[in-house]
């Protein structure tokens, strides 16, 4: 096995190039167990941790950059006021060590439905921006994410960035697991409140071949939200939930039934919609 | 003086007469209100900044020259046959040394196996292979290419009651007549509830190295018992004991699971025999998870009978349990015991199903039988109406019903009190006043019953020479309990020396001083009576040895903390003075454990309390709180005690919550036979737990008073998180554990 450790992006770039389909490493957290677990074989690994450019974040206005390779646990200690809902959401992976090592980007490159990342990246609308030798291409997530770790990434490319905007409203994440950390979820959900255009955002995790959003749901509550007051109705939020339940195109599996994850996602879509609205109403108060 | 008489001793229940070496010059228990300088204070363990370090060597860490690594292949189907194995090809690959299969001749023997050619569970050891590295090994695996057929195989419970695929016997025991109670019984109650099969998932797997020479077998095992691996290789490879020697220094935890030398270790002796190398056969986790063991799932129905004022008239407990294709009765044991009633009765089938055999896993059965009978009192409790502590307080018995006879000590009662008084218990209906945060909270108890009087044979020596340092060997491995600890505090409490001039040594078989498997919760009240008696021994030769050096009388004399005092305060001397003079000479001594009392049964005792908090949206249960109050005799290290205790709960806590594996009802394969999917607790699911101790010594039982501690501390968790449950939500799970899922179904 060959690794490489390119030092800057253009000789990442360059690796990529020379070996197409080259196993990336990140953080490692989801490249070193496929591998030591015997299910991932690699004859060239490019390892990018050298790499220093995509360790970092910036803000433009009101889009945030995140680097590829920036930590969970950077992320969380820098970006919970800009990035809430993402934040909210990187606690809740693995442990302190797994934390440190991985990283956003390697998250959005396994494309897993269980990405705990993701939910919160898709209902932001994240734009994720590509690069290769030949040149740098954004496409949003939600057209990114094709299938149970599968997406668009070409064999010559990386992930340098995701962008996304700074929060303009409450966000809310949530996840249920069969314990209170260490969990892959059974299922989660990411809520965005996007006072100024007056739009509710919602994305499913771990229920579906990919994260999901429920645009009906969406739809019915952008509409039902008394948006000057941040008042809604009971029915409308249960009405809310029970669509996004809807939405989910859950499977049996080891981690949960497909009928409890629909439930659940309807527990979950109507609490954090909810606790969105009372944080809404406290800042309009 | 010291004499062979005829006693009865006890492991987990199954009592056996036998002959026993008991000593005259025994010391008498300490009485119960003799102040201690050291037994009964908080000790931090001696082994732990080793540990915390890394600097521990375990089985695993093992590594000598020319080892050889061995890789298993184990069965993919629950039931299946083997039609082909390239061994050829195996032995063709770059550093593999040796192969093993069914077809092999194997110089030790076995009841079955230990490589499979028709395997009856998923898991089943098929072939192993040794090579130079364990990467070479896994290679040689993948170029057995196995090709099995697969066999008809049964799983489901269900299904082997109908077809009545009965292990065995149907174990009946009975007293009174329970029909009669049951139907002229004011109150009734019936209870159905299954219980998960558990994996025990020790830190460090089984595993074992083995090295055979000319001279001598030596094998370095994670075993809980170094003798009874030592009988086992003497046995099997038809050597004699003196020639083996088994090394288990650190062990990474063992549940239950590690008895004796193991299969790991069988296998690596006879790959060394066969290639002159040492080899080392560690399980990798998932060959742990799939074929190391388990609790098996059980199913009992629980039918009580009582008065209107809530005495029990009935018991009737009927058990199937999944152990595989055979295994032990045992799980009506608490409904046989637990209370004060004139007819009861259980009935416990195993059914023959394709799993892996269970064994034993902390509290065997008895977890299981708890669990059901104790849910079952809490369900009588609310048929009544009466607290469920006092139905608990007004059905206490202080004998053992079914020999009739007395128990050492039995402080149940004062258990029932404390935990009440610590938990808040008369209150608890507050916790169902509607929260702020939308979570239902209960509270629930449930008894412990459990053995752990431990007995003979258990040895010890003690030596001490010119350098002042009081050496104590024991044949007891410490699998993570801290009991080497507690031997050294006995040891410096009973010579009079501090705690930093007494080293302890256990996990190897070498100096053949003998000690118990540490099983059964019997290791420290077998091995540290002893240690008392060998550091009584060396302490008296001492005082007249200080007789001698200061001119007094021995009897006038005392060493007290490291010092010689005589009984009017004039001579006050460091006991250095007195080693000093020892040069290459020792003084030594050595103890044993005596007999347990005729005519009475050592029981531990205990109560716990649970708090849970039930999300009914998410189905989440949460335990808040567990208090814990057990009588386990005199408490002699309170600190490793307490330990012990918190292990415990949140053991029995993961049964009630978390841990079960799930199987493929299609392969009959278990799904979930690795540490991502298979959920013990994380540091983030530890509740709030407050622990105490009757802390009465158990002076009938042995001369430290104290019983174990193994055993009772995860045995009443799950009925009391079930108990809480019940009482937050008013509805019972009829399954363990609360998953998230089974918890919404519940509660629909």
């Amino acid at each position: 096995m060959t690794v490489l450790r390119p030092a800057t992006l253009a000789a990442a770039l360059a690796a990529r190039s020379e070996h197409p389909g080259a196993l990336l490493v990140a953080g490692g957290t989801d490249a070193m167990v496929a591998i030591n677990s015997g299910r991932l074989r690699a004859e060239v690994t490019v390892d990018l941790t050298g790499v220093g450019e995509l360790a970092s974040w910036s803000r433009s206005g009101s889009t945030i950059r995140i680097g590829s390779g920036l930590t969970y646990t950077r992320l969380i200690a820098e970006l919970g006021d800009l990035c809430p809902g993402l934040a909210m959401a990187s606690r809740t992976v693995g442990s302190p060590q797994i934390r440190n090592r991985g990283t956003v980007g390697g998250n959005v490159a396994t494309a897993s439905p269980a990405g705990d990342a993701l939910p919160p990246l898709v209902a932001a609308g994240a734009v994720i921006e590509l690069a290769s030798t030949d040149g740098v291409r954004r496409v949003p997530i939600g057209a990114f994410l094709v299938g149970p770790k599968r997406s668009l990434l070409a064999p010559n490319e990386l992930i340098t960035a995701i962008e996304l905007p700074v929060a303009r409203g409450p966000q809310q994440f949530s996840k249920v697991g069969p314990r209170n950390a260490m969990v892959i979820a059974v299922c989660s959900l990411a809520v965005d409140v996007d006072v100024a255009s007056r739009r509710v955002a919602v994305a499913i995790g771990s229920a579906g071949p990919t994260t999901l959003r429920a645009l009906e749901a969406e739809a019915v509550a952008s509409a039902a939200i008394d948006w000057t007051t941040g008042a809604l109705g009971d029915a409308d939020l249960a009405r809310f939930a029970a669509l996004v339940a809807q939405a989910a195109r859950p499977i049996d599996d080891v981690r949960g039934t497909a009928a409890y994850r629909r439930h659940a996602l309807a527990v979950l879509a109507r609490r954090s919609l909810g606790w969105s609205l009372e944080a809404l109403r406290r800042a309009v108060a | 003086m010291t004499r062979l008489v005829r006693s009865i001793t006890e492991m987990e229940g199954r009592f056996e007469e036998k002959w026993v070496l008991v000593s005259d010059d025994e010391p008498e228990a300490w009485a119960s209100d003799r102040p201690l300088a050291i037994v009964g204070h908080e000790t931090p363990r001696t082994t732990g900044p080793t540990r915390v370090s890394g600097a521990a060597r375990y089985t695993t860490d093992v590594s000598l020259p020319g080892m050889l690594h061995v890789a298993a292949l184990r069965s993919p189907l629950a039931h299946g046959r083997v039609t082909g194995l390239n061994r050829e090809a195996a032995l063709a690959v770059p550093g593999v040394r040796a192969v093993l299969d069914s077809t092999d001749t194997l110089s030790f023997r076995s009841r079955s196996g230990p490589l499979y050619a028709e395997p009856e569970h998923a898991g089943a050891l098929l072939a192993v292979v040794a090579a130079d590295t364990l990467v070479a090994a896994r290679a040689g695996v993948k170029a057995l290419a196995l090709t099995i057929d697969p066999l008809p195989f049964v799983i489901d419970v269900d299904e082997a009651f109908r077809d009545q695929r009965i292990d065995g016997e149907i174990a009946e025991e009975s007293r009174g007549d329970v029909d009669a109670a049951l139907a002229g019984a004011d109150v009734r109650v019936e209870l159905t509830v299954e219980t998960p099969t558990q994996l025990q998932t020790a830190l460090e797997p089984h595993g074992a190295v083995g090295w055979w020479t000319e001279g001598e077998l030596t094998c370095w095992v994670s075993t809980q018992g170094i003798f009874d691996a030592r009988s086992e290789l003497a046995k099997r490879f038809s050597v004699a004991p003196e020639r083996v020697r088994v090394v288990a220094d650190f062990i990474g935890g063992g549940f239950g699971a590690k008895q004796g030398a193991g299969v790991e270790a069988l296998l690596a002796v006879e790959l060394s025999r066969r290639t002159g190398r040492p080899v080392r056969f560690i399980n990798d986790r998932h060959g742990e998870q799939l074929d190391a063991g388990s609790r098996p799932a059980t199913r009992q129905t629980v039918r009580l009978g009582a008065t209107g004022q809530g005495d029990l008239v009935a018991i009737d407990s009927e058990v199937l349990t999944s152990f595989g294709m055979t295994g032990w009765r045992a799980v009506n044991t608490p409904a046989m015991t637990l209370y004060r009633c004139a007819n009861a009765r259980g009935v416990e089938a195993n059914l023959k199903l394709h799993l892996r055999q269970g064994n034993a896993f902390r509290a065997p059965m008895v977890l299981e039988g708890v669990t059901a009978v104790e849910q079952a009192m809490d369900e009588l409790a609310i048929t009544l109406g009466i607290d469920p502590l006092d139905l608990r307080r007004r059905n206490f018995v202080d004998v053992d019903q079914p020999s009739g006879l007395p128990y050492t000590s039995n402080q149940l009662l004062a258990c029932y009190d404390r935990v009440a008084e610590l938990s808040g218990w008369v209150g608890r209906d507050a916790l169902l006043e509607p929260s702020e945060d939308g979570l239902l909270r209960g509270m629930g108890c449930a008894t412990q019953i459990w053995w752990g009087g431990g007995g003979p044979p258990s040895h010890a020596t003690i030596r001490i020479g010119g350098d002042g340092i009081a050496t104590v060997v024991t044949g007891i491995q410490d699998i993570g309990t801290g009991t080497l600890t507690a031997a050294q505090m006995v040891a410096a409490e009973e010579l009079g020396l501090p705690l930093d001039r007494v080293r302890v040594t256990g996990g190897d078989t070498r100096p053949n001083v003998y000690g118990p498997v540490a099983g059964g919760s019997q290791t420290s009240p077998s091995v540290l009576p002893a240690v008392r008696g060998a550091a009584a021994e060396v302490k008296r030769t001492l005082l007249q040895l200080a007789g001698d050096v200061f001119e007094a009388a021995p009897a006038d004399l005392d060493l007290v903390n490291g010092r010689f005092r005589s009984s009017d305060g004039a001579l006050d001397e460091p006991y250095t003075e007195v080693t000093g003079k020892l040069g290459n000479a020792t003084v030594d001594g050595s103890g044993m454990r005596g007999a347990n009392p005729d005519g009475m049964r050592a029981n531990t005792f205990g109560c716990q309390v649970a708090q849970v908090a039930v999300d009914p949206g998410t189905g989440e249960v949460r335990v808040e709180h567990v208090w814990a109050v057990h009588d386990i005799g005199r408490v002699i290290n309170p600190l490793g005690a307490r330990s012990q205790v918190e292990g415990g709960i949140l053991q029995g806590m993961a049964f009630a919550l978390s841990e079960e594996v799930a199987f493929d009802p299609t392969t009959g394969v278990p799904t979930n036979a690795w540490l991502d999917d298979y959920k013990i607790p994380s540091i983030a699911d530890v509740p709030a737990m407050t622990i105490a101790f009757v802390d009465v010594p158990d002076t009938a039982l042995n001369n430290v008073g104290a019983k174990g501690l193994g055993e009772p501390p995860i045995i009443p968790t799950p009925a009391a998180i079930a108990n809480a449950f019940r009482h937050a939500t008013g509805r019972r799970a009829l399954a363990l554990p609360l998953t998230r899922a089974r918890v919404v179904e519940t509660l629909a």
